[in-house]
């Protein structure tokens, strides 16, 4: 595909993200138990990447490295994490926070609960946009009910306060937020799970078509596998804190190599009529395969 | 037909049940669930599907009679449910209905060995006397939900996985000797890898004891291969049912049509589905209004697969 030239990640200019070799330990009583194991992978400029991987393989925590929100008994004992070039590892507190939300912003599982529930949705944005931009309450109201546009609610509910949102609504806003300062780096830890299929699917669509508009790239985390193939241009697989797969989503669909993503992709069940006959099809194939040797 | 009623364990007709919340101007009553109606069959599985607080957790708490339904006729083995009164009476009841939960971690008692676990309803329900017939059964119910015998008993809940402590869950209800398993999101909290593990025990149960089961869930391609029939429940009310396969590849009601279409396919990519889903999203709003109306009316697609049409608001 010729409008796509960065999906293989090689290109280092356009690389959003680059990380090499990360390692990160947890600090133990006796011992250090390694949580990341020698992970390299990059994401390019407007990429969408998905990290799978079942619950303790370290997703999550490669997540929370990239922006410096480890803490202890975690630390990162080796490797380095590249945005836009620059090792956010070497530099100080300052330029970090700086850096943080402007440049990478997260959005997690539970960010619906992360709204400050005696604010309303003006306030919330206000702290954030005063601190980065120095902006007053009327430009980053101003800016806000903008936002708000942007993922489908009414700036009129802007006076309004968390718990008169739903759940759908209230990770939407959180999003928003995320948004609100053009950031490189939209990282997403299991951003629907907590969600109906439906209102998940409203919700990536838009962060799909927001990718399309603005240029920013997302790392994107799940444990489901179907959805991650559906949404994201490449795919990492962890198994234990390692990488043992990474290739474009359709061929970690069709033709997965590591026996641990085969072994994933084999215990979801299929939902619709061709996917039965697709997997059937895939079984048939083996039979076949292990026949001849 | 009399072989059909015989097979029928549950028969639940237009199941009301209202909630009273708040006090005195707050006041305000929940519609959990309005008209609901189906049967369980020995040795079949139904998925009851529907996104969260469309009330598919509050048909099995009524089933197990941690609640009265308001209205309505609920009956197992042709007798009222709300007839078992004494102690005695819904004690035998829930011997043969028992629940599995979603969370393996909560539903297990952090200070109490496996064995306690299982050993426990069997001396409360009766089937053994003493220690000896105890420890035998335990190691039955660990070989068959395919825990070792070995070490498991000795274990406390924090040694085990959550998978392991599902099965756990699952040889509790069968040491009381369920007959009907209500199981509520049994494998939502589990990783995806170990999901069809636990699916395939309950399976097997269904297929070699012939249990009885009410898969709770939100998740369409695990009540496809585990349920004969499925019931897509919405705000309340069912609003499509019939065959699994029948329901799923041929979707009738708008709400079933927009909750598939919003099922994550990896054939298909986001790009593509955009398009094709928008149309669908795009009214996702009107159709979730109108099938909150009232059901007026129940129309047949084919031999085996109903859904209703709702009263029209303006």
């Amino acid at each position: 595909m010729a409008n796509q030239p960065h999906l293989d990640g090689t290109n280092s200019i356009k690389n959003t993200l680059e990380i090499k070799d990360l390692c990160v330990d947890y600090l133990l009583d006796d011992s250090e138990f390694r949580a990341v194991n020698q992970v390299s992978f990059n994401i390019g400029k407007g990429e969408i990447f998905g990290l799978a991987g079942e619950s303790g393989c370290g997703k999550s925590t490669i997540a929370f490295a990239i922006s410096q929100l480890l803490r202890p008994p975690a630390f990162i004992s080796g490797g380095q994490i590249l945005l836009n070039g620059q090792d956010t590892l070497t530099m100080d507190k300052r330029t970090l926070a700086a850096t943080r939300w402007s440049k990478v912003s997260m959005v997690f599982q539970s960010a619906m609960n992360s709204l400050n529930p005696v604010l309303t949705i003006e306030e919330q944005f206000r702290d954030m946009f005063y601190r980065h931009k120095g902006y007053s309450p009327q430009e980053s109201a101003k800016r806000a009910g903008h936002l708000l546009e942007l993922v489908g609610i009414s700036p009129d509910r802007l006076k309004d306060y968390p718990h008169q949102f739903s759940g759908g609504m209230r990770q939407r806003i959180v999003i928003a937020i995320g948004l609100a300062l053009n950031p490189d780096l939209l990282i997403m830890d299991e951003p629907t799970t907590a969600l109906d299929v439906v209102v998940q699917r409203e919700i990536l669509l838009q962060i799909h078509a927001l990718r399309k508009e603005f240029g920013f790239s997302v790392l994107f985390i799940t444990h489901d596998l179907s959805l991650m193939t559906q949404l994201c241009d490449r795919i990492g697989v962890m198994l234990k804190g390692e990488l043992v797969e990474v290739g474009l989503a359709k061929d970690i669909l069709h033709n997965p190599q590591h026996a641990y993503t085969k072994k994933l992709w084999q215990s979801i069940p299929a939902a619709f009529d061709h996917q039965l006959k697709q997997q059937q099809a895939i079984k048939q194939s083996n039979v076949v395969m292990e026949a001849s040797v | 037909m009399p072989s059909e009623t015989e097979n029928t364990l549950i028969r639940v007709r237009n199941m009301v049940k209202t909630f009273n919340t708040g006090k005195g101007l707050h006041k305000r009553q929940v519609h959990a669930l309005r008209n609901v109606s189906f049967d369980l069959k020995k040795g079949k599985a139904l998925a009851l599907v529907g996104e969260s607080g469309s009330g598919k957790s509050t048909v099995a708490r009524l089933l197990t009679r941690m609640h009265h339904h308001t209205s309505g006729d609920v009956s197992y083995r042709g007798q009222d449910i709300n007839a078992f009164n004494s102690h005695k009476e819904l004690a035998q009841y829930r011997r043969n209905i028992q629940m599995i939960f979603q969370d393996p971690y909560g539903s297990l008692n952090p200070a109490h060995t496996i064995y306690h676990h299982l050993a426990r309803p069997l001396f409360t329900h009766g089937h053994v006397s003493n220690e000896a017939q105890a420890k035998a059964k335990v190691l039955e119910l660990l070989r068959m939900v395919e825990l070792d015998p070995e070490s498991t008993p000795s274990k406390y809940p924090h040694q085990l996985s959550g998978g392991q402590r599902q099965r756990v869950s699952i040889a509790r209800t069968m040491a009381i000797g369920a007959e009907i398993i209500l199981a509520d999101e049994p494998t939502s909290m589990l990783d995806v890898s170990i999901r069809l593990d636990i699916l395939k025990l309950l399976n097997k149960m269904k297929q070699e004891q012939g249990i009885t089961f009410l898969y709770i869930t939100h998740d369409i391609a695990t009540a496809r291969y585990f349920a004969e029939e499925i019931a897509i429940m919405y705000q309340g009310q069912i609003v499509e049912w019939g065959d699994t396969s029948s329901v799923i590849d041929d979707p009738q009601h708008p709400y079933t049509r927009l909750l598939l279409s919003a099922v994550p396919d990896p054939h298909i990519s986001f790009s593509e589905s955009a398009e094709a889903g928008q149309a669908l999203l795009d009214q996702a709003n009107l159709i979730r209004e109108q099938s909150l109306a009232p059901v007026t009316k129940v129309l047949q697609y084919n031999r085996q697969h109903f859904f209703t049409e709702h009263e029209i608001i303006k």
